[in-house]
């Protein structure tokens, strides 16, 4: 039986009952026989290890009910569920990356079973090891920059004052207001072009994410820069320093460091469409 | 430092391993929505045998969405504790 009919069968004959499927936390190599011992990941359940040649998957048993296509669409959408199952990923995660390098999942990536992960270990190993490479020796760290928008322009505010007609003249008022976010929101951008730069020659790599909407984060300010870096640990310090002075001089906008994280934003393009892809 | 950055060792050297309460900069709680750009975007992607069969970034739209939904139902600001 083929993989397609195989997984076709599974999911028809498991989606009423309480079968697991499994969860995959991260992939590191040559882990200790003893990292795992009493890790817990989602639902409670111990997490185990599934190994190929040096390479090891870290994974977990979880329903089938929460977690079979159609549930987790609706379940995304639930935002408790989604936290839970974000930070328990990330606590496993953590916990691997204390032995080694290690590359995290992307969050909801199941296996029907145990054999299945190691048929993924084995046709991915060259560019999961590689991979791996990569990341070894590094972590990631955040950079966010913020344009601060709500302080108008002293000078500005001063002309608008000038006009005794007061129609005319609050509309001067917005549009010197409009101008000034204008002018103050060009020149955030600017300065987070310029930390991007300053710390990007720290750092082998860098990743941007998607600004991120201040209604989400709760951040005062328009989140301008959202960049993730891969830095050497050699070079940590040099690169917190760095960041540190650049957030000391900043005007007009905020910095914001988060880290040091595994290294999430480096990981592997979709396997599936490489030559070595499974299925 | 400023004063808007709380030190969380304990759950740093969890997260990390120890020496990362050293770093001045690392001392912030993790939030949610910085886990979610990592894990939404980012992370190893392999077709796993349950698969939303839709693309990643959708993936993303529809868990920001939700996102939003919720933090407008709910509570102003919940994703930064």
């Amino acid at each position: 039986m083929s993989i397609e009919e195989r997984r076709a069968e599974s999911l028809q004959t498991a989606q009423c009952a309480d079968a697991s499927v499994w969860y995959c936390y991260a992939v590191t190599r040559n882990l200790p026989a003893a990292a795992l011992d009493g890790l817990r990941g989602l639902q409670g359940a111990l997490v185990e290890p599934v190994t190929f040649a040096d390479l090891t998957v870290v994974a977990g048993p979880v329903p089938l009910g929460q977690f079979g296509e159609t549930a987790l669409r609706a379940k995304l959408e639930d935002l408790a569920w989604l936290e839970e199952v974000a930070r328990r990923h990330d606590d496993v995660v953590g916990e691997i990356a204390r032995h080694g390098a290690t590359l995290p999942f992307r969050l909801a990536t199941l296996y029907l079973d145990q054999h299945r992960v190691r048929t993924v270990l084995e046709t991915g190993h060259a560019r999961i090891s590689a991979a791996l490479d990569r990341v070894d020796g590094r972590v990631e760290w955040g950079v966010k920059v913020y344009a601060d928008l709500s302080k108008p322009v002293p000078a500005a505010v001063a002309s608008a004052a000038g006009d005794d007609r007061p129609g005319r003249s609050y509309l001067r008022k917005r549009l010197t207001e409009q101008r000034s976010k204008d002018e103050a929101w060009q020149s955030a951008v600017q300065a987070a072009d310029e930390v991007d730069t300053a710390l990007s020659e720290l750092a082998e790599e860098r990743r941007a994410h998607r600004p991120q909407s201040a209604e989400l984060s709760g951040e005062a300010g328009v989140n301008a820069l959202n960049v993730a870096y891969l830095v050497p640990d050699g070079q940590g310090d040099r690169f917190l320093a760095l960041a540190g002075e650049l957030r000391a001089a900043a005007r007009g906008c905020r910095i914001e460091v988060t880290g040091p994280w595994a290294p999430y934003s480096f990981g592997l393009p979709d396997l599936s469409a490489g030559p070595d892809a499974p299925g | 430092m400023s004063a808007e950055q709380t030190a969380h060792p304990a759950e740093l050297e969890h997260r990390i391993g120890p020496g990362a309460a050293e770093h001045p900069l690392a001392g912030r709680e993790v939030s949610l929505v910085d886990l979610l750009d990592r894990l939404l975007a980012g992370g190893v992607v392999l077709t796993g045998d349950v698969t939303l069969s839709i693309a990643g970034v959708d993936l993303v739209h529809i868990s920001l969405r939700a996102l939003i939904t919720s933090v407008k139902a709910d509570r102003p600001s919940p994703l930064r504790w």
